[in-house]
Protein backbone atom coordinates (compact mmCIF):
# COMPACT_ATOMS: atom_id res chain seq x y z
CA UNK A 1 0.00 0.00 0.00
CA UNK A 2 1.49 3.38 -0.95
CA UNK A 3 1.52 6.34 1.44
CA UNK A 4 -1.20 8.22 -0.48
CA UNK A 5 -3.70 5.36 -0.12
CA UNK A 6 -2.79 5.06 3.56
CA UNK A 7 -3.48 8.78 4.12
CA UNK A 8 -6.84 8.53 2.32
CA UNK A 9 -7.82 5.51 4.43
CA UNK A 10 -6.77 7.28 7.67
CA UNK A 11 -8.79 10.40 6.77
CA UNK A 12 -11.83 8.31 5.83
CA UNK A 13 -11.65 6.36 9.11
CA UNK A 14 -11.26 9.63 11.01
CA UNK A 15 -14.30 11.21 9.30
CA UNK A 16 -16.42 8.07 9.80
CA UNK A 17 -15.48 7.98 13.49
CA UNK A 18 -16.43 11.61 14.11
CA UNK A 19 -19.74 11.12 12.28
CA UNK A 20 -20.50 7.99 14.34
CA UNK A 21 -19.57 9.68 17.64
CA UNK A 22 -21.58 12.80 16.84
CA UNK A 23 -24.65 10.60 16.21
CA UNK A 24 -24.64 9.32 19.80
CA UNK A 25 -27.20 11.13 21.90
CA UNK A 26 -25.80 12.66 25.08
CA UNK A 27 -27.13 10.68 28.01
CA UNK A 28 -25.45 12.65 30.78
CA UNK A 29 -23.96 16.09 31.46
CA UNK A 30 -20.67 14.68 30.13
CA UNK A 31 -17.45 13.92 31.96
CA UNK A 32 -17.12 16.10 35.00
CA UNK A 33 -13.49 15.71 35.94
CA UNK A 34 -11.57 18.82 37.00
CA UNK A 35 -8.27 17.61 35.50
CA UNK A 36 -9.87 16.71 32.18
CA UNK A 37 -11.60 20.09 32.12
CA UNK A 38 -8.15 21.69 32.15
CA UNK A 39 -7.23 20.11 28.82
CA UNK A 40 -10.66 20.55 27.23
CA UNK A 41 -9.38 23.46 25.08
CA UNK A 42 -7.06 20.98 23.35
CA UNK A 43 -9.90 18.66 22.36
CA UNK A 44 -12.63 21.00 21.10
CA UNK A 45 -16.09 19.77 20.10
CA UNK A 46 -16.32 22.37 17.28
CA UNK A 47 -19.92 23.32 17.98
CA UNK A 48 -20.78 26.79 16.73
CA UNK A 49 -24.22 28.38 16.67
CA UNK A 50 -25.84 24.95 16.37
CA UNK A 51 -28.76 25.53 18.70
CA UNK A 52 -30.75 28.71 18.98
CA UNK A 53 -32.29 29.27 22.37
CA UNK A 54 -34.12 32.29 23.69
CA UNK A 55 -31.79 35.28 24.17
CA UNK A 56 -30.95 35.88 27.81
CA UNK A 57 -29.32 39.11 28.90
CA UNK A 58 -27.99 40.87 31.94
CA UNK A 59 -29.65 44.08 33.13
CA UNK A 60 -28.89 46.48 35.95
CA UNK A 61 -30.51 49.45 37.61
CA UNK A 62 -29.23 52.15 39.90
CA UNK A 63 -31.58 52.92 42.77
CA UNK A 64 -35.08 52.75 41.31
CA UNK A 65 -34.10 53.61 37.74
CA UNK A 66 -35.45 51.57 34.81
CA UNK A 67 -33.51 48.42 33.87
CA UNK A 68 -30.61 48.93 31.45
CA UNK A 69 -29.04 46.33 29.19
CA UNK A 70 -25.51 45.90 30.44
CA UNK A 71 -23.27 45.10 27.46
CA UNK A 72 -24.11 45.39 23.79
CA UNK A 73 -21.77 44.37 20.98
CA UNK A 74 -20.34 47.36 19.12
CA UNK A 75 -21.27 47.70 15.44
CA UNK A 76 -18.61 45.75 13.50
CA UNK A 77 -16.53 48.12 11.39
CA UNK A 78 -13.70 47.35 9.00
CA UNK A 79 -11.29 49.13 11.38
CA UNK A 80 -12.02 46.74 14.26
CA UNK A 81 -11.40 43.66 12.13
CA UNK A 82 -7.81 43.95 13.34
CA UNK A 83 -8.25 44.96 16.98
CA UNK A 84 -11.69 44.53 18.51
CA UNK A 85 -11.10 44.76 22.27
CA UNK A 86 -14.57 46.06 23.15
CA UNK A 87 -16.36 43.52 20.94
CA UNK A 88 -14.40 40.60 22.34
CA UNK A 89 -14.99 41.81 25.90
CA UNK A 90 -18.75 41.75 25.19
CA UNK A 91 -18.43 38.26 23.63
CA UNK A 92 -16.62 37.13 26.80
CA UNK A 93 -19.51 38.58 28.84
CA UNK A 94 -21.99 36.55 26.77
CA UNK A 95 -19.90 33.39 27.24
CA UNK A 96 -19.93 34.09 30.96
CA UNK A 97 -23.74 34.35 30.93
CA UNK A 98 -23.89 30.88 29.32
CA UNK A 99 -21.65 29.54 32.10
CA UNK A 100 -23.83 31.29 34.69
CA UNK A 101 -26.99 29.70 33.25
CA UNK A 102 -25.34 26.30 33.36
CA UNK A 103 -24.30 26.87 36.98
CA UNK A 104 -27.84 27.95 37.90
CA UNK A 105 -29.02 24.72 36.33
CA UNK A 106 -26.72 22.43 38.31
CA UNK A 107 -26.68 24.41 41.57
CA UNK A 108 -27.32 22.40 44.76
CA UNK A 109 -29.78 23.99 47.16
CA UNK A 110 -27.60 23.51 50.27
CA UNK A 111 -25.22 26.34 49.33
CA UNK A 112 -26.04 29.97 48.60
CA UNK A 113 -25.82 30.73 44.89
CA UNK A 114 -24.32 34.15 45.76
CA UNK A 115 -21.22 32.26 46.98
CA UNK A 116 -20.53 30.69 43.58
CA UNK A 117 -17.75 32.00 41.37
CA UNK A 118 -20.12 32.59 38.45
CA UNK A 119 -22.33 34.82 40.57
CA UNK A 120 -19.33 36.78 41.88
CA UNK A 121 -18.04 37.35 38.33
CA UNK A 122 -21.52 38.48 37.24
CA UNK A 123 -21.57 41.01 40.07
CA UNK A 124 -18.10 42.19 39.00
CA UNK A 125 -19.34 42.61 35.41
CA UNK A 126 -22.21 44.77 36.61
CA UNK A 127 -20.08 46.84 38.97
CA UNK A 128 -17.41 47.32 36.28
CA UNK A 129 -20.07 48.60 33.84
CA UNK A 130 -21.57 50.95 36.45
CA UNK A 131 -18.16 52.37 37.38
CA UNK A 132 -17.49 53.15 33.71
CA UNK A 133 -20.63 55.30 33.55
CA UNK A 134 -21.11 56.70 37.06
CA UNK A 135 -18.64 58.00 39.59
CA UNK A 136 -20.97 57.59 42.57
CA UNK A 137 -24.01 55.38 43.12
CA UNK A 138 -26.00 54.70 46.32
CA UNK A 139 -27.30 51.29 45.38
CA UNK A 140 -27.64 48.96 42.44
CA UNK A 141 -29.31 45.71 41.49
CA UNK A 142 -29.00 43.35 38.55
CA UNK A 143 -30.98 40.59 36.93
CA UNK A 144 -30.74 37.95 34.25
CA UNK A 145 -33.80 37.88 32.01
CA UNK A 146 -35.14 36.59 28.77
CA UNK A 147 -35.78 39.43 26.32
CA UNK A 148 -38.39 40.41 23.77
CA UNK A 149 -37.54 41.33 20.16
CA UNK A 150 -36.63 44.88 21.23
CA UNK A 151 -34.18 43.69 23.84
CA UNK A 152 -36.44 44.61 26.77
CA UNK A 153 -36.50 42.25 29.79
CA UNK A 154 -39.33 39.70 29.78
CA UNK A 155 -39.04 36.86 32.32
CA UNK A 156 -36.53 37.00 35.18
CA UNK A 157 -34.19 34.06 35.72
CA UNK A 158 -32.06 35.57 38.46
CA UNK A 159 -32.66 38.70 40.53
CA UNK A 160 -29.90 39.99 42.78
CA UNK A 161 -30.41 41.64 46.14
CA UNK A 162 -29.93 45.43 46.23
CA UNK A 163 -26.24 46.22 46.77
CA UNK A 164 -24.79 49.43 48.16
CA UNK A 165 -22.51 51.26 45.78
CA UNK A 166 -19.33 50.93 47.83
CA UNK A 167 -18.01 47.67 46.40
CA UNK A 168 -14.28 47.42 45.92
CA UNK B 1 6.72 24.93 -0.50
CA UNK B 2 8.33 22.35 1.77
CA UNK B 3 6.85 21.32 5.10
CA UNK B 4 9.30 23.34 7.19
CA UNK B 5 8.92 26.50 5.13
CA UNK B 6 5.10 26.15 5.30
CA UNK B 7 5.39 25.89 9.09
CA UNK B 8 7.60 28.99 9.15
CA UNK B 9 5.05 30.88 7.07
CA UNK B 10 2.23 29.84 9.44
CA UNK B 11 4.50 30.78 12.35
CA UNK B 12 4.95 34.32 11.05
CA UNK B 13 1.22 34.68 10.44
CA UNK B 14 0.43 33.41 13.95
CA UNK B 15 2.93 35.96 15.29
CA UNK B 16 0.90 38.67 13.56
CA UNK B 17 -2.36 37.24 14.96
CA UNK B 18 -0.98 37.17 18.51
CA UNK B 19 0.24 40.76 18.18
CA UNK B 20 -3.37 41.78 17.37
CA UNK B 21 -4.76 39.72 20.25
CA UNK B 22 -2.18 41.14 22.67
CA UNK B 23 -3.19 44.68 21.73
CA UNK B 24 -6.77 43.73 22.62
CA UNK B 25 -5.63 42.41 26.01
CA UNK B 26 -3.70 45.63 26.66
CA UNK B 27 -6.93 47.58 26.12
CA UNK B 28 -8.91 45.52 28.65
CA UNK B 29 -6.15 44.96 31.20
CA UNK B 30 -8.07 46.76 33.96
CA UNK B 31 -10.72 44.00 33.87
CA UNK B 32 -8.09 41.61 35.28
CA UNK B 33 -7.27 43.62 38.41
CA UNK B 34 -8.76 42.97 41.84
CA UNK B 35 -11.23 45.79 41.13
CA UNK B 36 -12.10 44.48 37.68
CA UNK B 37 -14.17 41.58 36.39
CA UNK B 38 -11.87 38.55 36.41
CA UNK B 39 -10.21 38.84 39.85
CA UNK B 40 -7.62 36.16 40.49
CA UNK B 41 -8.46 36.06 44.23
CA UNK B 42 -11.91 34.81 43.26
CA UNK B 43 -10.95 32.77 40.18
CA UNK B 44 -8.37 30.72 42.07
CA UNK B 45 -11.28 28.88 43.73
CA UNK B 46 -11.67 26.96 40.44
CA UNK B 47 -8.18 25.45 40.87
CA UNK B 48 -8.17 24.38 44.51
CA UNK B 49 -8.23 20.73 43.39
CA UNK B 50 -4.67 21.09 42.04
CA UNK B 51 -1.62 20.12 44.16
CA UNK B 52 -0.38 22.93 46.43
CA UNK B 53 2.75 23.48 44.31
CA UNK B 54 0.66 24.04 41.15
CA UNK B 55 -1.62 26.41 43.05
CA UNK B 56 1.40 28.42 44.21
CA UNK B 57 2.72 28.56 40.64
CA UNK B 58 -0.65 29.74 39.33
CA UNK B 59 -0.86 32.37 42.11
CA UNK B 60 2.53 33.66 41.03
CA UNK B 61 1.61 33.90 37.34
CA UNK B 62 -2.09 34.73 37.38
CA UNK B 63 -2.28 37.76 39.67
CA UNK B 64 -3.09 40.90 37.70
CA UNK B 65 0.43 42.36 37.80
CA UNK B 66 2.23 39.15 36.79
CA UNK B 67 -0.36 38.30 34.15
CA UNK B 68 -0.01 41.75 32.65
CA UNK B 69 3.75 41.21 32.46
CA UNK B 70 3.15 37.81 30.85
CA UNK B 71 0.95 39.45 28.21
CA UNK B 72 3.70 42.01 27.47
CA UNK B 73 6.22 39.20 27.11
CA UNK B 74 3.76 37.42 24.82
CA UNK B 75 3.48 40.53 22.66
CA UNK B 76 7.27 40.85 22.46
CA UNK B 77 7.71 37.20 21.47
CA UNK B 78 4.92 37.46 18.91
CA UNK B 79 6.76 40.40 17.33
CA UNK B 80 9.98 38.39 17.37
CA UNK B 81 8.23 35.42 15.72
CA UNK B 82 6.81 37.72 13.09
CA UNK B 83 10.32 38.85 12.16
CA UNK B 84 12.28 35.67 12.84
CA UNK B 85 10.16 32.52 13.28
CA UNK B 86 13.09 30.07 13.59
CA UNK B 87 13.20 29.76 17.41
CA UNK B 88 11.02 26.75 18.24
CA UNK B 89 10.96 27.69 21.93
CA UNK B 90 9.14 30.93 21.09
CA UNK B 91 6.17 28.83 19.95
CA UNK B 92 6.39 26.71 23.09
CA UNK B 93 6.14 29.87 25.21
CA UNK B 94 3.28 31.22 23.08
CA UNK B 95 1.48 27.88 23.48
CA UNK B 96 1.92 27.93 27.28
CA UNK B 97 0.81 31.57 27.57
CA UNK B 98 -2.28 30.85 25.43
CA UNK B 99 -3.07 27.87 27.65
CA UNK B 100 -2.77 30.14 30.72
CA UNK B 101 -5.21 32.55 29.05
CA UNK B 102 -7.77 29.72 28.82
CA UNK B 103 -7.27 29.06 32.55
CA UNK B 104 -7.57 32.77 33.46
CA UNK B 105 -10.92 32.91 31.61
CA UNK B 106 -12.34 29.64 32.97
CA UNK B 107 -12.00 27.65 29.73
CA UNK B 108 -11.44 30.31 27.08
CA UNK B 109 -11.54 34.03 26.43
CA UNK B 110 -12.87 33.74 22.88
CA UNK B 111 -14.14 30.14 22.57
CA UNK B 112 -13.19 28.30 19.38
CA UNK B 113 -10.57 30.82 18.28
CA UNK B 114 -8.55 30.12 21.45
CA UNK B 115 -8.84 26.38 20.82
CA UNK B 116 -7.69 26.64 17.21
CA UNK B 117 -4.83 28.93 18.24
CA UNK B 118 -3.70 26.34 20.81
CA UNK B 119 -3.82 23.58 18.20
CA UNK B 120 -1.75 25.61 15.72
CA UNK B 121 0.79 26.62 18.39
CA UNK B 122 1.13 23.04 19.63
CA UNK B 123 1.70 21.86 16.05
CA UNK B 124 4.21 24.63 15.39
CA UNK B 125 6.08 23.85 18.62
CA UNK B 126 6.39 20.15 17.80
CA UNK B 127 7.05 20.67 14.10
CA UNK B 128 9.81 23.21 14.80
CA UNK B 129 11.41 21.32 17.71
CA UNK B 130 11.46 18.04 15.77
CA UNK B 131 11.66 18.77 12.01
CA UNK B 132 10.83 15.13 11.21
CA UNK B 133 7.34 15.87 12.57
CA UNK B 134 6.87 18.93 10.33
CA UNK B 135 4.60 17.09 7.88
CA UNK B 136 2.67 15.49 10.74
CA UNK B 137 2.18 18.93 12.31
CA UNK B 138 0.72 20.30 9.06
CA UNK B 139 -1.57 17.30 8.73
CA UNK B 140 -2.74 17.71 12.32
CA UNK B 141 -3.62 21.38 11.73
CA UNK B 142 -5.41 20.44 8.50
CA UNK B 143 -7.46 17.66 10.09
CA UNK B 144 -8.51 19.95 12.94
CA UNK B 145 -9.55 22.69 10.50
CA UNK B 146 -11.50 20.19 8.40
CA UNK B 147 -13.14 18.85 11.58
CA UNK B 148 -14.00 22.35 12.74
CA UNK B 149 -16.13 23.00 9.65
CA UNK B 150 -17.40 19.46 9.13
CA UNK B 151 -18.45 18.88 12.75
CA UNK B 152 -20.00 22.34 12.98
CA UNK B 153 -22.11 21.45 9.94
CA UNK B 154 -22.96 18.03 11.32
CA UNK B 155 -24.14 19.49 14.66
CA UNK B 156 -26.27 22.04 12.78
CA UNK B 157 -27.94 19.68 10.35
CA UNK B 158 -29.26 17.58 13.24
CA UNK B 159 -31.32 20.56 14.43
CA UNK B 160 -34.79 21.22 13.01
CA UNK B 161 -34.37 25.00 13.17
CA UNK B 162 -31.34 24.78 10.89
CA UNK B 163 -32.97 22.40 8.45
CA UNK B 164 -36.03 24.63 8.15
CA UNK B 165 -33.94 27.79 7.81
CA UNK B 166 -35.10 29.51 11.01
CA UNK B 167 -31.81 29.37 12.89
CA UNK B 168 -29.98 32.05 10.86
CA UNK B 169 -32.96 34.43 11.14
CA UNK B 170 -33.06 33.86 14.91
CA UNK B 171 -29.32 34.36 15.39
CA UNK B 172 -29.02 37.57 13.39
CA UNK B 173 -32.16 39.01 15.03
CA UNK B 174 -30.85 38.37 18.57
CA UNK B 175 -30.89 41.80 20.27
CA UNK B 176 -27.33 41.62 21.64
CA UNK B 177 -25.76 41.70 18.16
CA UNK B 178 -25.64 44.84 16.06
CA UNK B 179 -26.28 43.27 12.69
CA UNK B 180 -26.44 45.76 9.77
CA UNK B 181 -30.11 46.65 9.08
CA UNK B 182 -29.90 45.51 5.44
CA UNK B 183 -28.93 41.97 6.50
CA UNK B 184 -31.51 42.03 9.29
CA UNK B 185 -34.20 42.86 6.75
CA UNK B 186 -32.97 40.21 4.28
CA UNK B 187 -32.90 37.56 7.02
CA UNK B 188 -36.66 37.95 7.51
CA UNK B 189 -37.27 36.71 3.95
CA UNK B 190 -37.85 32.96 4.20
CA UNK B 191 -36.37 32.09 0.81
CA UNK B 192 -33.24 34.13 1.36
CA UNK B 193 -32.76 32.70 4.87
CA UNK B 194 -33.20 29.16 3.52
CA UNK B 195 -30.69 29.79 0.74
CA UNK B 196 -28.15 31.19 3.22
CA UNK B 197 -28.74 28.31 5.63
CA UNK B 198 -28.18 25.63 3.00
CA UNK B 199 -25.15 27.47 1.60
CA UNK B 200 -23.55 27.40 5.06
CA UNK B 201 -24.46 23.74 5.59
CA UNK B 202 -23.21 22.72 2.13
CA UNK B 203 -19.93 24.59 2.65
CA UNK B 204 -19.31 23.08 6.09
CA UNK B 205 -20.39 19.53 5.29
CA UNK B 206 -18.44 19.26 2.03
CA UNK B 207 -15.33 20.92 3.45
CA UNK B 208 -13.35 17.61 3.62
CA UNK B 209 -13.21 17.82 -0.20
CA UNK B 210 -10.77 20.73 0.27
CA UNK B 211 -7.89 18.26 -0.05
CA UNK B 212 -8.83 17.17 -3.58
CA UNK B 213 -6.33 19.24 -5.53
CA UNK B 214 -5.04 22.83 -5.36
CA UNK B 215 -7.88 24.23 -7.53
CA UNK B 216 -10.56 22.84 -5.20
CA UNK B 217 -8.50 24.04 -2.22
CA UNK B 218 -8.39 27.58 -3.59
CA UNK B 219 -12.18 27.62 -4.02
CA UNK B 220 -12.85 26.30 -0.50
CA UNK B 221 -10.31 28.57 1.17
CA UNK B 222 -11.67 31.64 -0.63
CA UNK B 223 -15.18 30.66 0.45
CA UNK B 224 -13.85 30.09 3.98
CA UNK B 225 -12.29 33.54 4.13
CA UNK B 226 -15.58 35.11 2.96
CA UNK B 227 -17.50 32.99 5.47
CA UNK B 228 -15.36 34.25 8.37
CA UNK B 229 -15.53 37.81 7.11
CA UNK B 230 -19.32 37.49 7.06
CA UNK B 231 -19.27 36.12 10.61
CA UNK B 232 -17.25 39.14 11.69
CA UNK B 233 -19.75 41.60 10.23
CA UNK B 234 -22.67 39.68 11.76
CA UNK B 235 -21.33 38.66 15.15
CA UNK B 236 -18.04 40.52 15.62
CA UNK B 237 -15.87 37.36 15.49
CA UNK B 238 -12.64 38.99 14.29
CA UNK B 239 -10.36 36.54 16.10
CA UNK B 240 -11.92 33.58 14.27
CA UNK B 241 -11.19 35.26 10.94
CA UNK B 242 -7.47 35.70 11.65
CA UNK B 243 -6.81 32.38 13.37
CA UNK B 244 -8.54 30.30 10.71
CA UNK B 245 -6.84 32.21 7.89
CA UNK B 246 -3.50 31.49 9.59
CA UNK B 247 -4.25 27.76 9.39
CA UNK B 248 -5.06 27.75 5.66
CA UNK B 249 -1.47 27.34 4.37
CA UNK B 250 -1.44 23.93 6.11
CA UNK B 251 -4.47 22.86 4.07
CA UNK B 252 -2.88 24.14 0.91
CA UNK B 253 0.30 22.17 1.65
CA UNK B 254 -1.63 18.98 2.41
CA UNK B 255 -3.77 19.22 -0.71
CA UNK B 256 -0.62 19.59 -2.84
CA UNK B 257 0.97 16.54 -1.22
CA UNK B 258 -2.19 14.44 -1.04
Amino acid sequence: MDSKTLIIICILIYLILIVVFSLFKKTSKGINNSYLNLIKPLIPSWKFYDDYEETIMLFFRIGNSPWFQIYRSPKPALSSLLVNAEGNFVLAAHSHIEQLLNDIDVHQDNTRFEETLSYKITKNFVWYAIKKQHSLVDSFQFKLSTVDENGEPKDDILLSPVYTGDLN
Amino acid sequence: MEATSTLLFIGRFIGFVIVLQSLEFVKIRDTLTEKGVWRWNELRADYLFLPKLCQRMLDAVMNAEAFNLLMKLRLTLALLVLIYPHFALSFVFLFISTFLITLRWRGSFNGGSDYMLLIILLSLSLGMLFPTFAKGALWYISLQVISSYFLAGLHKIKKEKWKKGYAITNFVSAPHYQVPSLILKKAQHREWAKFLTWSVLAFELTFPLVLFGPAVTTIYLSAGALFHLGNYFLFGLNRFFWVWIASYPALYYCSRHF
